[in-house]
């Protein structure tokens, strides 16, 4: 019976540093992150409007800023890391401009205050939000 | 008032079992990816856990055997080891993910840097453990866990369509696209598995026995387990109705927890989003405290020393020990920086692979006359125990599976 255990954890440990290893990206994978990347885009916008509405404590909103550009940056990395397949090399690139874009809009927020702009902030994300779209469907 | 206060074991059992770190994410997860569709898995685990917990209470109770006495007895010594040594890394894994997930809620509070947060966050919870008795562990994490309440609160305020909520009651075989069929099963495990967390029965057992209970509380013991169970099964179900509401329709899987924190506070304004932020900060730290003692309590019951949160600290050395050393090994590796949700998913998922090992003895020991007496289980209680075991372990052999396959349940 103990055997058969450590067996089965030795397996599972396999399988998993197997799953964590892969480098190249399939279509799947590249649709996975594209909406990664729409969630994280989403996911700026509604905190946005949140601020914009005042609803927000400002050590929340700085924090929350902070763990969005984190959550921002690992993906990105992780993208850096990973090669497309053949054809898909120009949806990577959308993919990674985006991610910095995404990037850039969250280090800049400084003034929670300034509603004008949080508001261009927001019309950035929006168009961030569209060009993955357009990513996607070319997928 | 004494069983008024009795059912804060239950409700920081429940909170800190079910509404942990993992759940609050996990779940608003599975809300924003498919809507309300496992309504049935979170029905399950509320019904499997009452089941489990009102067993390995009353076997406490009559047997004296709390959890791990009972698992030693059932799986000889050598499976038995395995058992505890898997179960005190589950716990000691859990533990960190909670501490760094305190850490990461008194930063959104305060501002304040996270990894001093982290290492204040140990010390405050190792202070409280040592200083209080064991009812005013339960009570302080028990009743400040009932902030999550403003999560049930913002769900009803963001009008969820019932017919929808009922509907997710009965489980879909498949989905859409195979991918799918394979998330909705990953998401359906984590959330049945995060409800029956091992830890939440070691807890309990324990705590069973640090109030002395006797046969003439068994009436209080399911009346314990069965409240603070739908009570923390309510708020599962907020935050997977949060998910489908506020998450689905904008696209967003939230993969932080401060997103997760935000659902519960959307509707309202700032003090709500620092009650919501509170109930998650005493939920996780009731989760942490569990998961520590947990691991103190399991040590002392398998090798039979002598165990007590009540006791001298001297008097009970091996215990004390253990749930200090469990605290500050959880804060070195939460200072690694590895991230806490990453910490949460092994735990929820090979959590899931070890649970036949805890529930298994558990109903054993609860249908066996010659121990229980008059109080073993009835016929009934078998049966609908056994069809809960075969549950568990099924979902414990397709866990490893789902989750390579998902990618974690990458969407």
């Amino acid at each position: 019976m103990l055997k058969a255990i450590g067996a089965f954890a030795f397996g599972s440990v396999l399988v998993l540093c197997a799953c964590s290893s892969h480098k190249t990206l399939t279509r799947d994978d590249l649709r996975s992150d594209i909406t990664s990347a729409k969630s994280l885009a989403a996911e700026t916008s509604l905190f946005l409007d949140y601020v914009c509405q005042h609803r927000a404590t400002e050590h929340y909103a700085q924090a929350h800023i902070e763990y969005l550009a984190q959550e921002i940056d690992q993906s990105r990395q992780e993208l850096q890391k990973s090669s497309p397949a053949q054809g898909d090399e120009h949806v990577l690139q959308i993919l990674k401009t985006q991610f910095d874009a995404l990037s850039a809009e969250l280090h800049n927020i400084h003034q929670l205050g300034d509603e004008t702009a949080l508001t261009t902030a927001k019309q950035h994300v929006e168009r961030i939000q569209r060009a993955l779209d357009k990513a996607n469907s070319s997928l | 008032m004494k069983k008024l206060l009795g059912l804060t074991l239950g409700i920081m059992t429940a909170l800190g079992g079910f509404v942990d770190l993992g759940q609050i994410v996990f779940t608003t997860q599975a809300g924003a990816l498919l809507g309300y569709q496992l309504m049935w898995a979170i029905a399950l685990g509320t019904a499997a856990i009452i089941i489990y917990m009102e067993m390995c209470g009353r076997v406490s109770v009559v047997a004296k055997e709390p959890v791990f006495a009972v698992v030693h007895t059932c799986l000889g010594k050598k499976l038995g080891l395995a058992a505890l040594v898997a179960s005190n890394l589950l716990n000691l894994i859990t533990c960190a993910a909670e501490i760094g997930g305190v850490a990461i809620l008194l930063h959104l509070l305060t501002g304040w840097p996270e990894k001093p947060l982290l290492v204040a966050t140990t010390l405050a919870l190792g202070t409280i453990v040592f200083l209080f008795r064991f009812q005013w562990i339960e009570r302080t994490f028990g009743f400040s866990g009932l902030m999550m309440i403003v999560f049930a609160v913002a769900a009803l305020k963001l009008h969820p369509n019932w017919d929808h909520v009922v509907g997710g009651l009965v489980p879909k075989l498949s989905q859409a696209d195979a991918k799918h069929t394979l998330l909705y099963w990953y998401f359906a495990i984590g959330i049945f598995s995060a409800m029956l967390m091992a830890y939440e029965v070691h807890f309990y057992s324990s705590g069973a026995i640090e109030e002395d209970w006797t046969p003439r509380d068994l009436g209080e013991n399911f009346m314990v387990a069965a409240l603070g169970s739908l009570l923390g099964s309510l708020l599962t179900v907020a935050l997977l109705v949060l998910g489908a509401v506020l998450f689905l329709p904008r696209g967003i899987f939230p993969q932080i927890l401060s997103t997760a924190v935000l659902s519960g506070a959307f509707p309202f304004a700032q003090k709500g989003l620092t009650v919501a932020v509170a109930g998650c900060l005493a939920c996780l730290s009731g989760a942490a405290v569990e998961t520590a003692l947990s691991g103190g309590y399991n040590v002392c019951q398998f090798f039979n020393l002598k165990w007590g949160k009540n006791l001298p600290a001297k008097s009970v050395p091996v215990f004390t020990a253990t749930w200090l050393a469990m605290f500050v090994l959880a804060m070195v590796i939460a200072l690694t920086g590895i991230r806490p949700l990453q910490l949460v998913n092994i735990s929820i998922v090979f959590g899931m692979v070890v649970m036949p090992f805890t529930y298994y003895p558990i109903l054993r020991t609860a249908s066996d006359t010659n121990i229980m007496g008059k109080h073993a289980n009835s016929k009934f209680d078998d049966v609908i125990g056994v069809i809960v075991l075969v549950l568990i372990t099924v979902a414990a052999l397709a866990a490893l599976p789902l989750m390579a396959l998902t990618h974690s349940g990458r969407p």
